[in-house]
């Protein structure tokens, strides 16, 4: 009988954890650890940092779903990975350290026979002084929470707006090297929605600050699209959408510090900006969870396991490779982790063998490169696809078994989406398909299928934003028929 | 990383020569027909792309 633990409870963890009991026996444990004891849909947090959905719309107790599901849930964090086990057996082990309430500090060293890493992004609010809500004077929307203090903190502004103040907003990424390009994009258009709702629009300044080098790149070195008979670019239709809008840019900056009131930056022509704000919401880079590694003697492996930035290495190809020389190939199929078979990291927590944007520096050699995105549809496809792996080697007895999924064979897609109503809101959804370009495969195309990568702005696209926040947290609470629902 | 041409960081000017929808587009976009109808299209373009996202079996 066997015992998977899944560190993490996001999308990638939660979905592998869900289909794992679902395909294995009742004889076999699936055991989740994660220091929260809530479930959090993120990308709804975006409607909960403008008002218009509670924090209780976007989150649920992770306890009792696994209770009924027969899944063992543990609330702690993991502060120590041993994949060769220790002195006293040769079994894969995770040391654990309880935040649930009643047993808060209790340590506890875990067996496994097989392991997924979904640790997700640690959000790196210190790479950049002054930025985030904790200590800093910037506000996120990165966890349910921090969507309510922006929330807060936009109100305050539109009340002074309403007094005739003018007011600036600035909405973007907080350090050269973020990611979630999109997230800050959908953010900035529910702000000008909010601001337009309020009536105040036009005494409101909202600047999108953003460390792409062009609108539309999104973290993923722009899409082609087409549009009427035409082939056109996602820079175009970024920029179209902003125009209508009146939302101002500033591109390819790196977030130096932030001050209250006031963000610096530096842009891709070396230029050392200030720039003023009444209210700014600006993301922070990620980190991996960046575990630490022992090997049976105890010794610390850490440097063989992660990467620098603190990510699982997978199967990927990490031989280091300028842009042009990138492949389609270079991206893990398997997420099984360097060295050890039992092992895997999905979602944010493995280690992307490069970016997909095309990495930048300012004279002076400051990095300002978009990270690649990984969260949302392929993270919950990495946690399926290793979840069938698993299921498969256990039932078999096949260690060879291996599903696969790669993001040069995935799709994404992202909605940005504004207003709650039925009649009233509107949306602009994108999709792509691969997410990392082929460009073997679809030359002419920017790399991707031309007829799977495509923008749309309407209605019809915020209704589809809405049928996924409900659909996605049906399934997520494993309710009847849920595994039916793609990832 | 390779040396590639300066991008434009004028957003200001590459944003005001974007294209401007027209009010017919405006009104594409909010109407109930219309927008039932490329509801639809979104939703058969998204189960295709999800479709194409999944993965095979490997034996090592």
């Amino acid at each position: 009988m066997s015992r998977i633990v899944v560190l993490g409870a996001g999308i990638s963890g939660h979905t592998a954890a869900l289909h794992l009991r679902r395909m294995l026996g009742k004889g076999h444990t699936v055991t989740v650890v994660s220091p929260n004891s809530d479930w959090n849909w993120i990308p709804s947090n975006i409607w909960v940092g403008v008002g218009q959905m509670e924090k209780k719309q976007v989150t649920f107790p992770l306890a009792p779903i696994y209770k009924r599901k027969g899944i063992e849930f543990k609330q702690a964090r993991a502060v120590a990975l041993r994949p060769e086990g220790d002195s006293e057996s040769n079994q894969g082990a995770v040391d654990i350290v309880s935040t649930a309430p009643e047993t808060d500090g209790l340590e506890e060293r875990l067996r496994y026979d097989y392991l997924i890493n979904a640790t997700g992004p640690k959000l790196n609010f210190p790479a950049t002084p002054g930025l985030g809500p904790d200590g800093g004077h910037s506000v996120s929307v990165c966890t349910a929470n921090h969507a309510v203090e922006a929330s807060e903190a936009l109100n305050a502004v539109i009340a002074k707006l309403r007094a005739g103040e003018r007011q600036r907003l600035v909405v973007g990424m907080g350090h050269g090297t973020c990611t979630c390009e999109g997230a800050a994009f959908e953010y900035t258009f529910n702000v000008d929605h909010a601001l337009r709702e309020a009536g105040v629009r036009d005494l409101a300044e909202v600047v999108y600050l953003t460390n792409e080098a062009a609108l539309g790149d999104f973290g993923v070195g722009g899409m082609v699209f087409s549009q009427q008979g035409f082939e056109t670019s996602s820079q175009t239709w970024t920029e179209s959408l902003f125009r209508e809008r009146g939302v101002r840019a500033v591109l390819g900056a790196h977030v130096q510090r932030v001050e209250e009131g006031r963000v610096h930056y530096e842009q891709l022509d070396g230029s050392e900006h200030d720039l003023d704000f009444d209210f700014a919401m600006l993301l922070p880079p990620f980190r991996g969870a960046g575990l630490p590694v022992y090997d049976a003697a105890g010794e610390d492996i850490t440097d063989q396991v992660n990467n620098p930035g603190g990510f699982m290495k997978v199967d990927a190809n990490y031989t280091p490779k300028t842009p042009d020389e990138w492949r389609a190939e270079d991206w893990p199929k398997t997420y099984q982790s360097v060295g050890y078979a039992n092992v895997f990291a999905v979602g944010i927590a493995f280690a992307p063998p490069h970016p997909i944007s095309i990495p930048r520096k300012t004279p002076s050699g400051t990095v300002i490169a978009p990270s690649p995105p990984r969260t949302g549809m392929p993270s919950g496809v990495m946690g399926r696809t290793v979840a069938m792996t698993i299921a498969e080697r256990i039932k078999s007895g096949d260690e060879s078994i291996a599903h696969t999924a790669s993001m040069a064979s995935m799709g994404a897609a992202c909605v940005a989406s504004t207003g709650p109503g039925l009649r009233t809101g509107t949306a602009a959804a994108m999709t792509m398909y691969p997410i990392v370009p082929d460009y073997e495969k679809y030359a002419d195309t920017g790399g991707r299928n031309i007829k799977d990568t495509f923008g749309e702005i309407g209605l019809g696209a915020h209704w589809l934003k809405l049928l996924l926040h409900y659909l996605f947290i049906y399934k997520a609470k494993a309710k009847l028929g849920w595994h039916l629902i793609p990832e | 990383m390779i040396p590639t041409p300066p991008p434009n960081l004028d957003a200001d000017s590459l944003i005001r020569s974007a294209p401007l929808p027209t009010k017919r587009t405006l009104r594409r976009r909010a109407s109930l027909p219309t927008q039932l109808l490329r509801f639809l299209v979104l939703n058969i373009r998204m189960l295709r792309m999800v479709g194409k996202g999944h993965g095979d079996t490997h034996h090592h």
